[in-house]
């Protein structure tokens, strides 16, 4: 986190924030990226509004890559309707899909009218293209989530199951 | 249900109104078409360059400018050249080529008399007028001039259509004088002989003049204005397509509807990354097979002394044919044969020894082979490394696209038709992809 002083006097200097930026600087992919960046992924998200139960996208279609709730709830849900999670604004889901091009493992539907920001593959190996540096940082925040994920899920397992090895499956 | 059917109909209007924009105003479009797809062609090529610049410094509109700075002067200087040796060679073959088809018609009787009996009708038209009214006269002289001068455009027309074909391969004759054995001679002379009837001269004249008719390409680039306006407009689109070719894609996305809008992104990236790769591919074989044309044909006329006046025009038309498959090599080498045997002074029959440069078989053979060596490399080396594989098309739809092609806009048409096949190819491709792969409800 920046020093008190000079997130005030930035805060003093820079325009006002839009509600995409603010949003964007939550979520943990993107949160130590400057400004400039952050205006650059701001320049390439696509923004979407999603009416009431359409789908954001289905299970088994391609993964294209991350949605950021900006406003609203999404539902993830099984193919049969279970429900896995109820996201809501700030929230960010599918960022799997923008390493590995699997299906999409679950349904995401809006709940009410909502508004989202899709971040894609394309858009980040673009990044990575152009621009190396800015494009390894989000890479290596991509995998800080991914990694704290596999401890969290083999915590769980470890405690479900007395019996599991880590080292068995690594 | 009715209002399904109408809140589909509106859905897809993001793509209906746009197709039907296009089709209505085509014939406007069509000028600028040629612009933005150039300027399309160029930022594929530049991008890699414009990206690797942006890595070291950071700032994208800075090393969009330094790119094109750099590469403007050479790329002028280059140009300049090119052009101006490719035209000089043109101008010298067409001239040649006239040169030849004026020496048919003096000789040829069925002219003369019909520009005998052009000459009669219009002098009885004339004297029909005059009995006619005499006072009148200012009206009679001019319709008198316009009767002239459409019998003058006629004879125009008829004379420079006619190609004697005989008279040709008389020339030709000369130049390869001691290659041919004496019973062959016989029968190419009568070969040539079968087209001299003069419906059959008229049919060849036509198809020749049909296929050197670059008018279309003209055509295209004059209705864009000057040739500056045509360079400042393509500029200024490659820049801003280098500057944010993203934003375009983005405001297109925008429009689709959210159950498209996964699929129809997916798909264009797809379609968009393979046509790039394409696009860079064949051009950069292209200019390759271009440049080891000229590198073969020149090592092969100065090691066996053979004189060859047009090396960069067959290396220009060798690269550009390269872009069809299987027949654009087979065009390229015959080029550099047929220019070559132009290249050589005419010989005189009775004095064989007093010519400077006599062309053997074996001369030709020389030149098939550089050609040869030059397929050998482009597709045992280059073309396997740059070309992906994506965009295999067979062989006989080659053909049959280059045909149609042809047919639509001559030599222009036989050219560009692969590529946009290829395009096509990869669009279709894509879109039954997508739809497979995505289920709407």
């Amino acid at each position: 986190m920046a020093h008190p002083i000079w997130s005030n006097i930035f805060k003093l200097i820079g325009k006002k924030r839009s509600e995409a930026e603010i949003a964007l600087k939550q979520v943990p992919i993107f949160e130590d990226l400057n400004r400039r960046e952050l205006k650059g992924i701001r320049k390439i998200v696509h923004e979407r509004e999603f009416l009431k139960d359409e789908y954001v996208f289905k299970a088994n279609t391609p993964g294209l890559g991350m949605y950021i709730i900006l406003r609203g709830t999404i539902r993830i849900e099984g193919e049969d309707g279970t429900e896995f999670a109820t996201l809501s604004s700030g929230d960010f889901f599918g960022e799997t899909a923008l390493i590995s091009e699997d299906k999409r493992s679950a349904n995401a539907k809006a709940l009410g009218d909502c508004r989202v920001i899709a971040f894609f593959r394309s858009d980040l190996l673009e990044i990575i293209r152009r621009s190396p540096v800015f494009g390894t940082k989000i890479l290596f925040n991509l995998s800080n989530i991914m990694a704290a994920r596999l401890k969290k899920t083999n915590k769980l397992l470890q405690e479900t199951n007395p019996n599991f090895n880590e080292s068995k499956y690594s | 249900m009715n209002r399904n059917i109408v809140s589909g109909f509106v859905e897809n209007l993001f793509w209906i109104l746009p197709l039907i924009a296009i089709v209505g105003l085509w014939n406007y479009i069509l000028p600028i078409f040629v612009v933005l797809v150039i300027s399309y062609i160029l930022y594929i090529i530049l991008d890699p360059l414009v990206c690797f610049i942006e890595r070291l410094i950071g700032l994208r509109i800075l090393s969009i400018m330094i790119v094109l700075s750099t590469i403007a002067f050479p790329l002028y200087l280059g140009g300049s050249y090119l052009y101006n040796t490719v035209t000089n060679n043109y101008e010298d073959i067409k001239n040649y080529m006239t040169k030849v088809v004026d020496a048919s018609k003096v000789q040829s009787e069925e002219i003369i008399d019909y520009e005998e009996t052009n000459l009669q009708t219009s002098k009885d038209i004339n004297k029909s007028h005059k009995e006619i009214d005499i006072n009148n006269s200012d009206e009679t002289i001019e319709i008198n001039k316009e009767i002239d001068i459409s019998l003058s455009d006629n004879k125009e027309v008829y004379k420079t259509r006619v190609l004697d074909l005989e008279n040709l391969s008389s020339d030709i004759e000369k130049r390869i004088l001691p290659l041919l054995p004496d019973f062959a001679k016989e029968s190419v002379k009568s070969f040539f002989k079968e087209f001299q009837g003069d419906e059959n001269r008229k049919k060849i004249a036509n198809v020749i003049s049909q296929y050197f008719n670059f008018g279309n390409t003209i055509f295209l680039f004059s209705s864009i204005g000057s040739t500056v306006m045509f360079i400042l407009i393509t500029i200024s689109f490659v820049i801003m397509l280098l500057a944010n070719a993203q934003n375009f894609k983005k405001s297109f996305i925008k429009m689709v509807p959210n159950r498209y809008f996964e699929m129809s992104l997916k798909i264009i990236d797809r379609i968009s990354d393979q046509i790039s790769a394409y696009i860079r591919g064949t051009f950069m074989a292209a200019t390759i097979v271009g440049i080891l044309s000229i590198i073969a044909l020149q090592t092969v006329c100065t090691v066996f002394g053979m004189p060859h006046k047009y090396i960069i025009l067959v290396g220009v038309i060798a690269g550009v044919f390269n872009l069809i498959p299987f027949i654009g090599p087979m065009i390229g080498a015959f080029s550099g044969v047929l220019l070559f045997i132009l290249s050589v002074d005419p010989v005189d029959p009775n004095n064989i020894e007093s010519a400077s440069f006599i062309i053997r078989y074996y001369h030709i053979i020389f030149i098939f082979a550089a050609f040869g060596a030059v397929q050998l490399i482009d597709n045992l080396l280059t073309s396997p490394l740059i070309i992906s594989d994506s965009v295999g098309l067979h062989p006989m739809f080659v053909i049959i696209v280059v045909l149609i092609g042809g047919y639509a806009l001559n030599i222009l048409g036989m050219i560009i038709a692969v590529p946009f096949a290829a395009i096509l190819k990869v669009i279709v491709e894509e879109l039954t992809w997508g739809f497979r792969n995505y289920q709407f409800s």
